[in-house]
């Protein structure tokens, strides 16, 4: 594991748009110099913020392999101005005030690329409520994944500011427990435990997928590292959440790094920071269940944390399912993965719904395992997705 | 640019690999044989392998199948298994039969490999037992040293034959037990069935490499085990008892090769714990009140059709059981 280093792209390409709902860019004029931080337009309630400093180029429609159809602008960097938020005294820090802090540093969670804002109002709860009781906030810590290490990287620079945004985030919320879960190594979790303090220190099973943050009595919150980071940062000096920390990575790759570049990079300007040289292609999201990219050009949005440039390598071709039963013993929900695969080749929807193909949330470890090299975790979700009818899933695909 | 699907990393195990453990297997008791019978019994494994493997080529190219999934090496197996449940003295083109037998009628119209409700190799043995049962259990007297004639035929006459252990056993006679023969495979039987610490050993050796179930392996020996001590033959003591049951016939055999079938056999490993108990006395009953000595592959067939119903009932009580625990204490951002 490597620490965080900083690249600074010559452009970005930051979403203004999407195809449906056209968001004004609102008092820009052509050639209109941008500072860092400064509001580009309002998506949803909340403002997308320019992450350097510099020139609006103009506007383009891109397809992204994430989000679908975005209309971008195009920001040429140029300087290093800022616009700092109003920093809030400690009086001040009602948990409304946290929230509406968070809308306006444009915190996202890099869990899911969800703004924090919308999941901890969501959260949020009553003072009288008892929900706080059985219930705890976690800051997933765990880089639930073979490459990605971001979250690690994170702690590891500065944990005590993640626990700041935690305890803003739980006090949001109205929550009274929290804590970071990770699966660090031995040395690694002594050293976090020392500098935040052994109590907010949870310590997950070294497994994948990591379903249990928490004891198993609470019902679990959970937000990212990066996003408590933000939160905390925007907080206290008055940052607001323009950059992220990327673990770019993979077998292609002579030298992996976790980069902290501002939103909208390009994923070319990642790999050409890690060197990238020989064949590859881009995978967004983790070694498991990441997207397949194929346009360089992808700008890098709130929500992914890895990138992966893996070399192309030979894929068998799959043999049929000679019943050696260890997409079973793999599976953490205790589904019957060769039996649904089974069955809906077979056409059997209607009996499919008697063993539970959507409980399935596709960690993809029964492909993983699978010795004749089917791609058992697509076929379960999209069983998954048939409701008993074959015709159910014809022609609803979003994105064609 | 080709594997443009998740996940992008994958397990090095493969089916080959299986099935070359399985063929590593049957070579260890080929040459168990070939120490004690000459080259003949590896003569009938190769016979009944390449015919297997032929029979298996046609049907892919009847079926329209890919040809390279005769390369798994499945076919292989199921000749090899069928070779090493002969008589060392068989004529050769029983095997042959057996093989042809287990790929054309019992595999491939069932759609191949993969697909087969029946264990191919256990089904070509309970022909060849039905049909040509004194081709089947006239066994060479291990003590005369000779070794086979490499011919198709073997005249009668020119071989000391001698009364498996198994028949013995059937007739109620009481058999001259010697703990270390029957421990070192050092007694009268099929090719590769009487190897009695080699085969532990084997399954050993797959359970390890995770080539076998643990879950269909351990509960069929235990049960077998078990019920041989339990029920002792008359006037024998249970650990001699608990010896010649296990030793004759097929079963120790079927416990590494037979009932492992990964195809026929459950998938969930409550269904292969039941299945390895159930077909373990099954066995037992065919091997003691059977018709035949050696009624296992009639057992093994019979599980074979109960498999699939095991299957999903085991894990049906079992998902109903512990859904309720497993649901997940996470609560998402949106509901």
């Amino acid at each position: 594991m490597r620490g965080i280093e900083d690249v600074t792209p010559a452009s970005v390409r930051l979403p203004v748009a999407t195809d449906d709902t056209v968001f004004p860019l609102a008092q820009l004029p052509p050639d209109a110099p941008i500072r860092c931080g400064e509001e580009l337009c309002r998506m949803d309630d909340m403002p997308v913020l320019s992450s350097v400093c510099g020139k609006v180029e103009g506007t383009l429609m891109i397809h992204h392999p994430l989000y679908g159809p975005l209309q971008c602008a195009d920001i040429l960097r140029d300087g290093t101005d800022e616009v700092p938020l109003p920093i809030v005294t400690e009086e001040e820090l009602t948990p409304d005030a946290i929230i509406e802090l968070a809308r306006e540093a444009a915190v996202y969670d890099e869990l899911d690329g969800i703004p924090l804002w919308e999941k901890l109002s969501h959260w949020q709860v009553t003072e009288e409520d008892l929900t706080p009781l059985h219930s705890v906030l976690v800051a997933d810590g765990t880089a639930n994944d073979v490459y990605g290490s971001a979250p690690w990287a994170v702690l590891k620079e500065d944990a005590r500011m993640v626990l700041d945004g935690l305890r803003l985030a739980a006090k949001a919320i109205r929550f009274t427990r929290y804590h970071i879960a990770t699966m660090l190594p031995k040395r690694r979790r002594r050293a976090l435990k020392k500098a935040v303090g052994r109590a907010y220190v949870y310590t997950v099973g070294d497994e994948y997928p990591v379903t249990v943050y928490a004891d198993k009595s609470m019902e679990t919150y959970r937000i990212g590292v990066q996003a408590c980071l933000a939160l905390a940062q925007a907080v206290r000096e008055g940052k607001r959440h323009t950059h992220t920390v990327v673990t770019v990575a993979g077998d292609a790759l002579p030298a992996p790094h976790n980069l902290r570049v501002p939103f909208g990079t390009n994923i070319a300007a990642l790999l050409t920071a890690c060197q990238a040289q020989s064949e590859h292609h881009i995978v967004l999201g983790d070694a498991m269940v990441g997207i397949p990219c194929t346009d360089p050009h992808t700008p890098l949005l709130p929500g992914m944390t890895t990138v992966l440039a893996m070399s192309p390598r030979r894929v068998r071709t799959p043999g049929p399912c000679i019943g050696c039963g260890r997409c079973a013993e793999a599976c953490h929900v205790g589904l019957l993965p060769y039996e649904i695969v089974r069955r809906s080749e077979n056409m059997h929807y209607e009996r499919l719904q008697h063993l539970y193909p959507s409980d399935c949330d596709g960690c993809g470890v029964c492909s993983y395992v699978c010795p004749a090299g089917r791609d058992v975790a697509q076929e379960v979700l999209e069983a998954g997705q048939t409701k008993g009818t074959m015709f159910l899933n014809w022609g609803e695909d979003e994105y064609e | 640019m080709n594997n443009q699907s998740a996940p992008y990393i994958r397990t090095e195990a493969r089916v080959s690999g299986m099935m070359m453990d399985m063929l590593l297997a049957s070579l260890v008791l080929g040459i168990f044989s070939f120490v004690t019978y000459g080259p003949r019994p590896l003569y009938i494994m190769l016979l009944s392998c390449i015919t297997a493997v032929l029979c298996e080529l046609v049907c892919c190219v009847i079926g329209r199948r890919p040809l390279r999934m005769v390369l798994d090496g499945t076919a292989a197996i199921t000749g090899l298994t069928i070779g090493l449940l002969m008589s060392p003295m068989v004529d050769a083109w029983v095997p042959m039969v057996g093989a042809a037998f287990a790929i054309v009628v019992v595999k491939a119209p069932f759609g191949g490999t993969g697909r087969n409700v029946f264990n191919p190799a256990a089904a070509g043995v309970a022909l060849l037992t039905y049909c040509f049962p004194s081709q089947m259990f006239t066994y060479p007297a291990i003590e005369s040293g000779v070794q086979l004639p490499l011919t198709m035929t073997i005249e009668p006459g020119t071989v000391v034959t001698e009364v498996s252990l198994a028949a013995q056993l059937q007739n109620h006679a009481i058999p001259p037990v010697d703990r270390m023969n029957i421990l070192l495979g050092n007694f009268t039987g099929p090719i590769g069935a009487t190897a009695f610490l080699i085969l532990l050993t084997l399954a050993c050796y797959l359970m390890v490499r995770r080539t076998i179930s643990p879950w269909v392996v351990i509960p069929y020996f235990a049960t077998c085990a078990l019920l041989a001590w339990v029920f002792p033959l008359s006037s024998m003591n249970p650990a001699n008892s608990f010896l010649l049951q296990l030793g004759s016939g097929y079963i120790l055999f079927a416990g590494v090769f037979l009932i492992n079938d990964p195809v026929t056999a459950p998938r969930f490993w409550l269904g292969r714990l039941c299945y390895g108990i159930l077909s373990a006395g099954m066995v037992m009953l065919m091997q003691r009140h059977g018709n035949y000595e050696a009624g296992t592959c009639f057992a093994i067939l019979l599980m074979n059709a109960f498999a699939p119903i095991i299957d999903r009932w085991s894990w049906h009580g079992w998902y109903a059981l512990t859904r309720r625990l497993r649901t997940r204490k996470e609560v998402p951002a949106y509901e």
